[in-house]
């Protein structure tokens, strides 16, 4: 293959430096939530037994780490090299789409009969939809 | 968009990735305008123009979309 020619597919090839900095600063916090998420679920369950101050800096820490996290993601949005920006915008608003279209039709399936679930799906289905949605994009684009 | 970006990079020998790293971009967005898959921004299509010292309607082509200039209707 010379070098005029160079067809690469594979997605995180030829990404720009700078995108994997970022993303790679998103993916640790996005690690330390979900430690600090099942660290804080454990604890306000089993050890902090009473609700006091403890108990709620404990609830409250996970939250603040992924505040950080989201921080990091929008840092990494506006530095992303534009084919990547892009392709993050179209997984984003696919993601979220698909999580409006469940949380709101879900409703009506569930007056028709369907289990009540956890609220929580919604942010699974949104998450799920956003990972399918990017590669996606990385099939259409790259 | 049809652009002669391939040709143009290929004439001052430049690979892809060397391309991108002028231009500040991915290699990946150089291959995806060549591949016709991404139109560029309007930035960087005028600093693709200007790197090669041509004009944006030198290197892409927009198919000539119909439409009516303003001074042409009066």
């Amino acid at each position: 293959m010379n070098k005029y020619s160079m067809a690469h597919n594979e997605p995180n090839e030829g990404r720009h430096s700078r995108d994997g900095k970022y993303s790679i600063n998103v993916l640790y916090w996005a690690i330390l939530w979900a430690i600090s998420h099942l660290a804080s679920t454990a604890l306000t369950r089993w050890v902090v037994s009473d609700m006091n101050v403890i108990k709620w800096l404990v609830a409250v820490w996970p939250i603040a780490v992924s505040i950080g996290a989201l921080r990091h993601f929008m840092r990494y949005l506006e530095n992303a090299d534009e084919l990547t920006r892009k392709m993050e915008f179209e997984s984003l608003s696919a993601g979220y789409g698909s999580g409006i279209i469940f949380s709101v039709g879900y409703v009506s399936l569930e007056s028709a009969g369907m289990p009540v679930i956890f609220l929580g799906s919604t942010a699974a289905v949104m998450m799920s939809s956003y990972v399918v949605f990017r590669f996606r994009a990385a099939r259409k684009y790259l | 968009m049809k652009n002669t970006l391939k040709i143009l990079r290929a004439q001052h020998d430049l690979s892809q990735a060397a391309l991108a790293e002028k231009l500040d971009v991915s290699r990946q967005t150089i291959n995806a305008i060549e591949k016709e898959k991404y139109d560029p921004s309007l930035p960087l299509a005028f600093k693709i123009a200007r790197l090669f010292r041509l004009t944006i309607e030198q290197i892409f082509e927009d198919g000539n979309q119909a439409i009516t200039p303003l001074d042409a209707d009066s």
